[in-house]
């Protein structure tokens, strides 16, 4: 897979403070990339060395195949976690500003504008000064804004935040396009389930430093127990390998296997025994756990 | 730097300046508000020439019997008359009774000798007891010469100079006559000049440092600063709010042309003359020098937290491109002094400098002065603009408590 964004051994410092410490990661062509970690950790950092904003102080990166900088900006595009938009100007102004920035013509820009805003319901607002917008209208004009130049790398820094449920589905369905439609995102949040649900892979930053790097099912396969999920008709027989059994709800338990023990085994011995098997799963550790063992409890899987 | 962002940024700021009600407001407003203020201003100086123009009666006692009139009898001297009262109690109650004269002076007998004239006021006395000393000294001068010089000396006496014819001699020492008021038209370009630029330095400032400490408030800053470098941010503005400036004070301008060729009459006839070198150099230093003062107030402007803080903070540069004004009546006295000399190679004052000392005297001013001043001040210009696109990108990624001076310069060094 092509790589879009190549981050090596990268280092950043800010007077006494260290925010970035030899950090290192990929972003590959087409994939939702999610950059985590607790306020502090360094994702903006990363995000601002990326867009050229701040400038790394060591290591090595590559934005699609070449050094980064100025060259790339109209392939990019930043949703900031703090947001703003100009609280005086008409909304389609603003759209048609951002748009021409990222090297749009203005009547593209505009028709583009207008394109956006009819399809997140906001065509009625399109001559309305932003300040007259409610927060969650802003923050759909800002995505909109930003989504304008169909930019090849998006890098959206908390675009939940702020969003009742309705509209979060919409903004997670709309990175969903993205993907769909074969171009990048980077995806910062603090919503770990969405980073279960969009990302294909993660790293984790803590004070600093990258401390979980990978696929989203194999960081979380990395952290969970040996334990499975099963749902069978009647009641549960003894079965060999299986250190405990908790009962979640009638029919359904979770089995935490022995230490050494196969799940394979496990579930032909649950066959033989002649019951019923409706569900079998590996329970695989939440995104949210495995953040807080490691950013908490310093738990360090590789 | 990529000029079609720097196009685009300039458009939406000057477009976005001008569409502004405060803008509107202020452009449109401001010589309608002058108009009435100096048409508020006229009436009380109208007053005033009413009153002037209706002769202004004072009483005179004169016990040296010089200006020879009987008692009663009234001499005007210009606006002034002079009523004659033979003896103290006369011009008293004429002052305090019947307050038919504003204050009566008394000639004493010893006065070839002393000089001494004595002004008694009361309650209707104007500016005070000596308000027609003038007239009264004049009357005095008229009486004492009477018949001793001839009528010729004695006028020429009475107004030593009385027709003024000027010439002027060219460097080539050719002469030329020109009109007594000819300095005065020397001074209009470097006067306009200056005007021009201050008021336009000021207003664009403000409408600069405005701009940018909103966009800290609102944030918008990162999506600026990822789709555009900081240089083409701060040129655009510069030019954008830099245009919006200029362009409110040329509409001033063409209001205030319009007034003087409509009311030409009202506006004192200037002979104006201008040298071509200070025309030539004019545009050239006012870009120059709107381009140094306006980076620096933007660079240490985009370090408030709000807009007041940056006005704060940007005017400071304002501030020291007033100084020249301080040094104008040195540099109308003495062009080509010390101090003169100095303040050419003072980027902060060589626009003014330069304009005026053309002006005054274009031949006074050696070439490689005029090109050494303007290189220095391109030079400067330069520089602050490099250095001020470092400091409004480390000022406008500016939050919370703001960093040493050291810190400052660190990370205006590491930018991008």
């Amino acid at each position: 897979m092509t790589q879009v964004l190549v981050f090596e051994g990268v280092s950043k410092h800010y007077g006494d403070k260290t925010a970035l410490s030899g950090v290192s990661f990929e972003v590959r062509a087409g994939e939702v990339f999610g950059l985590l970690g607790p306020n502090g950790a360094g994702k903006t950092t990363c995000i601002r060395i990326l867009m050229d904003i701040v400038r790394a102080d060591g290591g090595q990166m590559s934005l699609f195949g070449a050094p980064l900088g100025r060259d790339h900006d109209c392939r990019l595009a930043y949703l900031p976690e703090e947001r703003g938009l100009y609280t005086k100007q008409r909304v389609i102004d603003v759209m048609v500003y951002f748009g021409k920035l990222k090297g749009l013509s203005a009547a593209e820009a505009r028709a583009r504008a207008r394109t956006w805003l009819e399809r997140l319901g906001l065509a009625s607002v399109e001559t309305h000064q932003v300040e007259r917008l409610s927060k969650g209208m802003s923050q759909k004009v800002q995505i909109a804004a930003t989504l304008l130049s169909e930019p090849e790398l998006c890098v959206l820094d908390e675009p939940f935040s702020g969003l009742d449920p309705v509209n979060t589905a919409l903004v997670r369905d709309l990175i969903g396009e993205i993907r769909a439609s074969g171009r990048t995102t980077i995806l910062s949040t603090h919503q770990m389930s969405m980073v279960e649900t969009l990302c294909d892979r993660v790293a984790l930053l803590s004070e600093g430093r990258r401390v979980v790097y990978g696929p989203v099912d194999e960081v979380r396969r990395r952290y969970s127990a040996s334990e499975l999920r099963i749902s069978v008709e009647g009641d549960l027989p003894e079965l060999p390998g299986v250190e405990s059994v908790i009962s979640e709800r009638p029919g359904t338990h979770r089995l935490v296997l022995a230490k050494g023990a196969d799940s394979q085994r496990v579930l032909a011995s649950l066959i033989a025994t002649g019951v019923p098997v409706l569900r079998y799963e590996r329970v695989l550790a939440p995104m949210e756990d495995i953040f807080i063992r490691v950013v908490q409890h310093g738990e360090d899987r590789g | 730097m990529r000029w079609r962002k720097v196009r685009t940024v300039t458009w939406f700021e000057l477009s976005s300046t001008v569409r502004r009600l405060g803008y509107l407001i202020v452009t449109l407003g401001m010589p309608v508000f002058s108009l009435l203020y100096a048409g508020l201003a006229l009436i009380p100086a109208k007053l005033a020439k009413d009153r002037e123009d209706a002769p202004r009666i004072y009483g005179v006692v004169d016990r040296a019997a010089l200006l020879g009139l009987g008692d009663g009898e009234v001499i005007v001297v210009r606006s002034a008359g002079f009523r004659c009262y033979g003896d103290e109690a006369g011009a008293r109650g004429a002052l305090v009774d019947e307050r038919v004269i504003r204050s009566y002076f008394v000639v004493p007998a010893d006065y070839l000798e002393t000089g001494r004239v004595l002004a008694h006021t009361g309650p209707a006395s104007g500016l005070g007891p000596w308000e027609g000393r003038a007239e009264l000294s004049e009357l005095l001068r008229t009486r004492l010469l009477g018949t001793r010089v001839e009528p010729k000396v004695a006028a020429r006496l009475l107004e030593p100079i009385s027709g003024r014819e000027t010439f002027r001699v060219g460097g080539d020492g050719q002469v030329e006559a020109e009109g007594a008021d000819a300095f005065i038209g020397r001074l209009v370009l470097p006067i306009g000049f200056v005007f021009l630029l201050f008021t336009s330095i000021l207003m664009s400032g403000s409408y600069l440092i405005q701009a940018t400490a909103t966009e800290k408030e609102n944030r918008v800053v990162e999506v600026l600063l990822s789709s555009a470098s900081a240089d083409e941010i701060m040129t655009g503005k510069l030019l954008g709010l830099g245009g919006a400036g200029l362009l409110q004070v040329l509409i001033w301008l063409a209001m205030t042309l319009a007034v003087r060729f409509g009311f030409s009459q009202l506006v004192l006839p200037l002979n104006v003359q201008i040298a071509w070198q200070a025309v030539a150099i004019a545009p050239v230093l006012f870009i120059t020098a709107y381009a140094f003062l306006g980076s620096l107030m933007l660079g240490t402007g985009s370090f408030g937290g709000n807009v007041r803080e940056s006005q704060q903070l940007g005017m400071f540069w304002a501030f020291l491109a007033t100084l020249p004004l301080m040094f104008v009546p040195l540099l109308l006295t003495d062009p080509h002094g010390l101090i003169a000399h100095v303040l050419t190679w003072i980027p902060f004052s060589a626009p003014a400098t330069l304009v005026l000392r053309l002006s005054l005297d274009p031949d006074g001013m050696s070439v490689w002065e005029v090109a050494g001043s303007l290189a220095v001040l391109v030079l400067s210009t330069w520089a602050a603009v490099r250095l001020a696109s470092r400091l409004f990108r480390v000022g406008l990624m500016l939050t919370g408590a703001r960093p040493s001076l050291r810190e400052i310069l660190r990370q205006a060094r590491s930018a991008p």
